[in-house]
């Protein structure tokens, strides 16, 4: 569990607020490094017949807008920005935690995205968005959100509340999600080399019998990185399908 | 589990980085970059879409083109297919003319000479009667010693070969 | 019995529900698989629904294993 603990680096108290530099800050700082690194890199000159890089930047431009054009329509191009950042942000930061930096002495991976107060912030940042945008194009009148259509009369006072909870409940799912995906993952992760230490502690026969659990964390960290990249992804599909219904209201 | 124990001493510090570093990447880097990206890709399928355009005209163009010359080719080979019929038809009009009057020409040399030929076949059977009658004479004047006279032996042939 | 070794007895009784879980993930490709044997074309448009549904199904999985991590370490 030490993988998950925040170390202070630099003390900054402000208003008698703790805003100290950790090592979760300095995580987040290198994914927001190595995204700018991405795009500037991959903008730097653009050509008509794009380079590879280019094509790399292009490519989850299409994917965050065909994502949103799918979902959300016409209407979805406003929203690239806000999925980009988002998909950019979780999945940089998914697979920056899974680098094995720990071979450097006193250095040690730190996945921003397996702490509930970051993926909070994200899926509150998402939730706000689809309320304000609701609220803004359909006023009151996005609370119909929670009245589907072609449902009798008398079953709206169960349905509206379910409806209500349903809604409710998707920033924690969203925030919950992700949060315990990368912590059971890192979790496995750690188990299983776990599994290889004590291996190899054991001596004899049994050390070489660690090269069976070292197979299987290389196997599990391919999968590991698979569930990276599927849940950014299905925190932007998400988002968007949100907002598809602040922006087109079922 | 650390991410419970330190969200007390730790949400301040996090939030604030957190918010700071999404800003950063949300207006310095997707609200600055991604229009320019979205332009290179849209310019790049405007692009794709003119070309493809421009080549369909340019195709149709061609199409055309080749069916006006087509036109041309059909009809200037029909002129000369025409051309060639009636040069022929006048060639072989003028081959038949001549070769009627060759065969005119032919015929009459054929006919004057199967007529000498006739002539001369009736000339030479008189000359052998003749001979034939000197021929009798002579015999006779050997045999008997008997002179005839030639108009005695020419009735004589003439009685035998009627 | 000890309150510890009730903690541990419910940690593991909560990771059941992983595997529940697991059936569910399983149902949700197998479902999508089928569909998309007999209907390849309509396939890829239905992948982001795919993903809504595996993520639906994990996140009770999840759950299960937040309430065994708890237990055991909270």
């Amino acid at each position: 569990m030490a993988q998950f603990e925040i170390h202070t680096i630099a003390d900054i108290t402000v208003g008698g607020y703790d805003l100290s530099f950790t090592n979760s800050t300095l995580f987040m700082l290198v994914t927001l490094a190595a995204i700018w690194v991405f795009m500037v890199g991959g903008m730097r000159n653009p050509t008509l017949v794009p380079g590879r890089w280019q094509v790399a930047v292009e490519s989850v431009y299409t994917f965050v807008a065909g994502m949103l054009s799918q979902t959300v329509g016409a209407e979805g191009k406003r929203f690239i920005p806000l999925i980009f950042s988002l998909f950019m942000f979780i999945i940089t930061a998914n697979m920056l935690g899974l680098l094995p930096v720990g071979f450097i002495p006193g250095a040690h991976a730190f996945t921003v995205t397996s702490h509930l107060s970051v993926t909070a912030v994200l899926a509150i940042i998402s939730f706000g968005t689809v309320l304000a945008v609701g609220f803004a194009r359909h006023g009151l009148h996005f609370l119909a959100l929670f009245v589907p259509h072609g449902v009798p009369w008398w079953m709206m006072p169960l349905i509206v509340p379910v409806e209500f909870v349903s809604f409710m409940i998707r920033p924690f799912s969203l925030a919950l999600r992700l949060f315990v995906a990368m912590t059971a993952g890192h979790i496995l992760l750690k188990v299983l080399a776990g599994f290889i230490v004590s291996m190899g502690n054991a001596g004899g026969v049994l050390a070489l019998g660690g090269v069976l659990p070292l197979a299987l964390l290389v196997g599990i960290s391919a999968l590991e990185m698979l569930v990276c990249a599927i849940q950014a992804y299905v925190f932007a599909i998400l988002t968007s399908v949100y907002l598809n219904d602040a922006v087109n209201l079922h | 589990m650390p991410q419970l124990e330190q969200l007390a001493s730790t949400y301040a510090s996090q939030l604030f980085w957190l918010l700071i570093t999404f800003g950063i990447l949300y207006f310095g880097i997707a609200r600055a970059m991604l229009p320019k990206v979205g332009k290179v890709v849209e310019g790049r399928q405007a692009k794709i879409a003119a070309d493809i355009a421009s080549a369909e005209a340019a195709t149709r163009v061609a199409r055309e083109a080749e069916d006006v010359s087509g036109e041309g080719l059909r009809k200037a080979r029909a002129e000369a297919f025409g051309l060639t019929a009636a040069a022929k038809a006048t060639a072989a009009a003028d081959v038949a003319a001549q070769l009627k009057v060759v065969d005119d020409q032919l015929a009459a040399q054929a006919a004057e000479a199967e007529a000498r030929l006739a002539a001369a076949k009736a000339a030479s059977l008189t000359e052998l009667d003749g001979i034939a009658a000197e021929t009798a004479a002579a015999i006779v004047e050997k045999l008997t010693g008997l002179a005839t006279s030639p108009a005695e032996s020419a009735a004589a042939v003439a009685a035998v070969k009627a | 019995m000890e309150a510890e070794a009730a903690k541990l007895l419910g940690a593991g009784f909560a990771a059941i529900g992983a595997g529940l879980a697991a059936l569910g993930v399983g149902n949700v490709f197998a479902a999508f698989l089928s569909g998309a044997l007999r209907n390849p074309s309509a396939a890829d448009s239905q992948f982001p629904r795919l993903m809504i549904g595996f993520a639906a199904a994990e996140l009770l999985g999840l759950l299960a294993f937040v309430i065994a991590i708890l237990l055991v370490v909270g």
